[in-house]
């Protein structure tokens, strides 16, 4: 593995390694000091997310942190189906040929089928395969009048054996007792705009074709002690 | 489902940062430092081939 050096520690890389194509370049915009990741469905390369993250597709450079608080500040299309705005993260150790894996989903969204509720999971992937998840206890609705179209802290405590999900700094829940091997890899942050009707990538079915899908970032931090 | 190939190039993002101070959140014990800090205030874009 090799850390990137200094000079390159706010480089951001689009796509995920394992994407055959990636979205139009056309999708990844500054305005303001906000980042725009904009997916429009369908368009030319078939490919129905804007991704970019912190980690080379060949993992030769990275920024990858084991433990600590990921929070970032962003808006999304909630009331819009197929809108599936997404700031996860993934272990380099996976680039890498790990073939027992995390992922950890600091928020995810639903657009249209969950305009009020945010998501937030732990994955354990074996050979490809989701074995372990908190998909039972996963979600949070936020209160009355706070709407997610606007800007909101999405946050992730993680700290050995421990995660816990924020939401404009307050804790919305906490899982604890899932595989070792979660704590045990370096994770990259990953920003996307994706379009996916019930968390299916690509799956227009009801939502609205021809139509974009925005997510707004004002910011991204890592804390660590 | 995951896939074994790259795409056929890459796109390097370099997006600039603010150096002003970050608030660390309320949650956060003295003992965190910020150690990314990920703004968007530019992007210039470099492609390899």
């Amino acid at each position: 593995m090799a850390p990137s050096p200094n000079s390159i520690d706010y480089t951001w890389y689009d796509g995920l390694w394992w994407e055959t194509a990636v979205s139009p370049l056309s999708g990844m915009t500054t305005s303001n000091s906000i980042l725009n990741l904009n997916v429009t469905v369908p368009n030319s390369a078939k490919v129905y997310d804007t991704t970019m993250d912190t980690a080379a597709p060949d993992a030769s450079y990275y920024q990858a942190w084991q433990f600590g608080y990921f929070e970032a500040e962003l808006k999304w299309q909630n009331t819009s189906k197929g809108a599936w705005p997404a700031f996860w993260m993934l272990p380099v150790e996976w680039i890498e040929g790990a073939t027992t894996d995390g992922e950890l989903d600091v928020m995810e969204g639903q657009g249209g089928a969950y305009p009020n509720t945010v998501f937030g999971t732990v994955h354990e992937w074996v050979n490809g395969a989701d074995e372990w998840n908190n998909e039972s206890s996963n979600a949070f609705t936020v209160a009355s009048g706070v709407n997610l179209s606007q800007y909101h802290t999405y946050g992730l405590l993680w700290t050995p054996g421990s995660l816990t999900w924020y939401f404009d700094n307050q804790p919305m829940f906490t899982v604890t007792g899932y595989p070792s091997v979660i704590d045990n890899q370096h994770y990259y942050l990953i920003l996307a705009s994706q379009e996916g009707v019930n968390w299916t990538l690509g799956n227009t079915s009801g939502g609205k074709r021809n139509s974009s899908f925005q997510v707004q970032v004002q910011w991204v931090h890592v804390w660590q002690q | 489902m995951l896939r074994s190939s790259v795409a056929p190039f890459l796109l390097l993002l370099i997006l600039t940062s603010f150096t002003a101070a970050q608030t660390r959140p309320p949650q956060l014990p003295s003992t965190y430092n910020l150690v990314f800090n990920g703004t968007f205030s530019k992007l210039n874009r470099l492609y390899l081939v």
